[in-house]
């Protein structure tokens, strides 16, 4: 057995680095598992040179192999891991065990192998940007693998061994095959990309299951710790009018959660849902448009796990892909259809109070009971009344417990307390600083305690304004929750007693530019590769049909403008030229066919030398012009008819003549006559 | 609904026809095969295309996209380092039935390298041979020497001459087939018969001649220059033509010679007594004798040359038992002059 090739275990490590970066990319990986594939690509390096140790390695296999396939097992059953996850974790296990016994050509390739399911396997995880230049990188690793194992393979089984400059030849022909592999199957790529019908059949199996955990409609009260700034983008979002963009007030509404259990906050158990079918245009219309003050908005929601739809103010009319829509009695719109892809979607809205006043269809009558009847709230309501002192109006109350609440508390990542009774109490009485969440809901239950019905709604605030894109980012770490309380003539009135955080660290003002312009790439990845589905291939199709009809018009009108000296001018017409569009077609293929037959055509194998194919080559040349060779002259006889009867091609001739011969009799030049010894 | 013309229905079908026609084309101008990998990679491309279509994931697209797309690059390479390989093979001793003979093979490549070539030529007449050639420049022609067992008297034709190779993924073995006209002349399988066996054995051996190749005055062969060689023996017409020094080989005239004849063929191991025959003759002329030779349809005066030696083994590996008969005259000519019949020597041996 050859030694491994050193390009060999240069490409398997590449694709081992691709697989690795492919799935601690997608987040979904535990650090330890992080931690053992970049030991990975350490051992890979100091192994080579313990071969003892490799050699010892190699006699566990069978029993690692069935530890591993336990820790499969388990994996999915016990930590209820989805099949993915648990692949990725046998996959990077087996591959450290494959590394640290690497000895044969089989091995290096199940390594090279195990490298690219892990890429598979973070598809099917993450679709974000970064995917892009991964898949890139595969093209030219993955073709630089499969050369040097076949090279490899052919030293193994075949003794065909690349040493000395053979060895200096094929590496040039393998850095050449990885680089012209790249703009080539990039092509072929984006055409089979293009081209293939997508037939989403959403055929499920077991265990194959949506990994993404994202927005939740819940707010929970009793979680400790501290909550981190995840920089995820969650979602765009757009308005065609530069004035509304202007004078949007960020809030992205997302659920409205109405009960509260003296620490989570979720939707009302008891609503009834309407659902919405869309009309023959794809929208779904949830009231009149004509006559408000309306305003468009389009957003591509990229982690669509919480089947909700965001959107700025409250909506008329939406048009997404969807067979459906529910909306509850809260005014909150969600879909129950499943949907893993990120969903585009355009929303027709309003600020309008009457719009507000309508929107939600909710018995505020029923959300003024706190509803915690095991809790003390004697201090929560002596606060209430203390905040409140001196207001007339449920107005004023409201307005005056969102200031006192934004004055005298601070805004906090840190959360506050995991196991207090009651951590609404805790927050206002005793830490005094956390998350929106807590100020949202110690004003609703202030509020409630006031008598004044209030709900706390979750969603997103403001993001951030990405100039290439010319569109809002919204990022995880900008989920928000705020409260709404019902006022008399008014409706449900937001209130946001959360303080503003403007914060932000010099390093990431540093890389502000560049993040965006990294946002905005993935945005266009979204667009252009993400949200391809089969309605976007026919429209593409549509277009390409379009644009050759144009052209083919445009041809049309060229071939028959007036040519100079031509006294008859022809109308051109679109209708000829769609006539003449098929022959064309057919004509365009034919000679396309004719040329591929004409280069394909099995050649008759010919054994004479090249001096003879030349010299052969140079009589048929000469025998069109008219001079023919007779068949008992020489070459030197007809020479020197050819000088005799066309003097001006003499040197020519000569020429052909002298290098012929040359060629063809001296053995230094042309050892190798043709035929055999018969 | 409407019926088509006759003449769209035909182009109708003809278009139709174009997807079959294109792929049997395809096919039979590059025949390939599955390697145990190349099964393996169609089936996971095959089963990451049915995961796309499933989940309409558009990175399963793309990979499927990348997995087609190195197939296609794979095919084009391997393709582009078949075409225009040309071969010349020549043998480098004389051939005999089952004699290992090397040959030497001249591969020409035209405008793209071959890597990883192997050449499988001798399908018929002797066990086919395979070669193995890591590289071939593109407009460079590379030799490699391998040996031919020939099984049989006769022409040995190339035979079907098959270019296949695995470059550059081992995903598919692509091959292509020549039929080369090529042939070699295989004499007899020769052996060096001992003395009793040809029937010369003397009670006193040193009074036998000995080998008398060497100085004398009758032409024997043409040679290599050998250093001490008289500069005067030099064959100049063979040295120009050759390139390389040929030197006339004289003998000594002094054995009457033998004639040999040849009745009729045995009913039965008529190749083993061909066999016998040529090895007959071929020990007493590499012992310098002088030898005559009549046979059904050659009559051969006595002579102690290589080139009488060549024409008898050319005549007993092309000769037809079936169809040549022992003529009247061969076999008068043999009674007189006094010759040994090589059937009853073979017979008696």
């Amino acid at each position: 057995m050859n030694p491994i090739l050193s390009p060999y275990l240069w490409a398997i490590r590449a694709m081992s680095v691709i697989g690795l970066a492919a799935l601690c990319l997608t987040g979904e990986l535990e650090p330890a598992y992080c931690l053992a594939g970049i030991c990975t690509f350490m051992l890979s390096f100091i192994l080579d040179r313990l071969p003892k140790l490799q050699r010892r390695f190699r006699r566990l296999e069978t029993p690692v192999v069935v530890v591993l396939i336990l820790q499969l097992v388990l994996d999915m059953t016990m930590r209820h891991q989805t099949i993915f996850i648990a692949v990725a974790h046998f996959l990077i296990l087996f591959q450290v065990f494959k590394w640290c016994g690497l000895k044969e050509r089989k091995d290096a390739f199940q390594i090279f192998l195990f490298g690219f399911f892990q890429l598979l396997a973070a598809c099917t995880l993450s679709v974000d940007v970064w995917q892009a230049a991964l898949l890139l990188a595969v093209i030219p690793v993955g073709a630089a693998g499969l050369y040097w194992n076949s090279v490899q393979r052919e030293a193994d089984l075949s003794g065909i061994k690349a040493e000395g400059r053979t060895r200096t030849l094929y590496l040039r022909m393998g850095l050449g095959i990885s680089t012209g592999a790249i703009p080539t199957v990039v092509a072929l790529t984006a055409f089979v990309f293009l081209v293939f019908p997508r037939l989403t059949l959403n055929a499920s199996l077991p265990g194959f299951g949506n990994a993404h955990i994202g927005y939740t409609d819940r707010i929970n009260l009793s979680q400790s710790g501290t909550l981190k700034g995840d920089e995820t983008i969650v979602l765009w979002l757009s308005f065609p009018d530069d004035r509304i963009r202007m004078a949007w007030d960020g809030y992205l509404r997302g659920s409205t959660l109405s009960q509260f259990d003296g620490r989570l906050w979720s939707p009302a158990k008891q609503t009834s849902l309407r659902t919405l079918t869309p009309d023959g245009s794809g929208w779904f219309r949830f009231a009149p448009t004509r006559g408000r003050e309306e305003f468009t908005q389009e957003i591509m929601l990229i982690d669509p796990s919480a089947s909700t739809v965001f959107m700025a103010g409250r909506p008329l009319a939406i048009h997404a892909p969807l067979p459906s829509l529910q909306r509850d009695e809260a005014g909150s719109v969600h879909w129950s259809v499943s949907w893993k892809r990120p969903l585009r979607y355009q929303i027709t809205a309003t600020y309008s109070a009457a719009a507000l006043a309508s929107d939600s269809k909710e018995d505020p009558s029923a959300l003024t009971n706190v509803g915690l009847a095991s809790l003390a709230l004697g201090r929560l309501a002596s606060l209430a009344r203390t905040i409140t002192a001196g207001a007339t109006t449920d107005d004023a109350r409201a307005h005056q417990i969102e200031r006192y609440l934004r004055t005298k508390y601070a805004y906090s990542l840190d959360l506050p307390s995991g196991s207090s009774e009651n951590p609404v109490e805790d927050f206002l009485f005793q830490s005094r600083r956390g998350p929106c969440g807590y100020f949202a809901s110690a004003m609703a239950v202030l509020l409630r305690l006031e008598g004044i019905p209030a709900r706390v709604v979750a969603g997103y605030y403001r993001g951030e304004w990405n100039e290439p894109a010319k569109q809002f980012t919204i990022r995880e770490k900008d989920a928000h929750a705020w409260v709404e309380a019902y006022l008399l003539g008014q409706g449900w009135v937001r209130f946001d007693p959360s303080p503003r955080s403007t914060t932000s660290s010099a390093s990431a003002r540093r890389w502000h530019s560049v993040r965006q312009y990294m946002d905005y790439m993935g945005l266009k990845w979204n667009n252009w590769v993400i949200q391809y589905d089969l309605y976007a291939q026919l429209r593409a199709f549509e277009r390409v049909r379009r644009s050759s009809e144009s052209l083919n018009d445009q041809v049309a009108v060229w071939m028959s403008r007036p040519r100079k000296g031509s006294s008859s001018i022809t109308e051109p017409t679109v209708t000829s030229s769609k006539q003449s569009l098929p022959y064309k077609t057919l004509l365009f293929f034919a000679v396309l066919l004719a040329s591929a037959g004409a280069y394909a055509r099995p050649r008759t194998p010919s054994s004479l030398p090249n001096s003879a194919r030349d010299y052969l080559s140079f009589l048929n040349r000469m025998a069109r012009r008219g001079h023919t060779r007779r068949p008992e002259e020489t070459g030197l006889e007809f020479a020197q008819r050819m000088e005799r009867e066309d003097p001006s091609k003499k040197e020519v001739v000569w020429e052909a003549t002298r290098r012929y011969y040359q060629l063809r009799f001296s053995r230094s030049h042309d050892p190798y006559s043709p035929g055999g010894p018969s | 609904m409407a019926i088509l013309p006759t003449t769209g229905l035909s182009s109708l079908l003809w278009v139709l026809r174009l997807p079959w026609e294109g792929l049997r084309w395809l096919f039979a101008t590059r025949p390939i095969r599955f390697t145990r990998l190349g099964l393996f990679y169609t089936l996971f491309v095959i089963g990451v295309g049915a995961a796309a279509i499933n989940t309409g994931n558009n990175l399963l697209y793309l990979i499927l996209g990348i997995l087609l797309g190195l197939i296609v690059v794979s095919g084009f390479l391997s393709d582009s380092g078949l075409w225009g390989i040309r071969t010349q093979w020549q043998p480098l001793e004389t051939l005999y039935a089952h004699k290992t003979t090397p040959f030497l093979c001249v591969v020409e490549k035209g405008w793209f390298p071959a890597v990883g070539l192997h050449v499988r030529a001798f399908g018929s007449g002797s066990k086919p041979v395979e070669l193995g050639l890591a590289w071939v420049g593109s407009r460079t022609t590379t030799q490699q020497a391998l040996s031919v067992t020939p099984l049989r008297r006769g022409w040995l034709p190339l035979g079907e001459e098959r270019f296949s190779t695995v470059f550059p993924f081992g995903l598919f073995e692509k091959f292509h087939v020549h039929h080369p006209n090529d042939r070699w002349l295989v004499y007899p399988a020769v052996r060096r018969l001992p003395l009793a066996e040809l029937g010369f054995a003397s009670p006193r051996p040193a009074q036998e001649p000995a080998r008398r190749a060497g100085e004398g005055a009758s032409p024997f062969l043409v040679r290599d220059y050998r250093l001490g060689d008289r500069p005067s023996r030099i064959h100049w017409k063979l040295s120009a033509k050759r390139s390389a020094w040929m030197v006339n080989e004289m003998e000594e005239e002094t054995d009457p010679g033998s004639s040999l004849w040849i009745s009729s063929w045995p009913a039965n191991d008529v190749e083993a007594f061909i066999s016998w025959v040529a090895s007959f003759i071929y020990t007493l002329i590499s012992d310098g004798k002088s030898v005559g030779f009549y046979a059904p349809g050659l009559h051969l005066q006595q002579d102690s040359t290589r080139a009488q030696l060549d024409r008898i083994l050319r005549y007993l590996a092309l000769v037809d038992p079936a169809t040549e008969k022992p003529t009247v005259s061969a076999l008068e000519h043999g009674r007189m002059q006094h010759s040994i019949d090589l059937l009853q020597r073979w017979r008696s041996r």
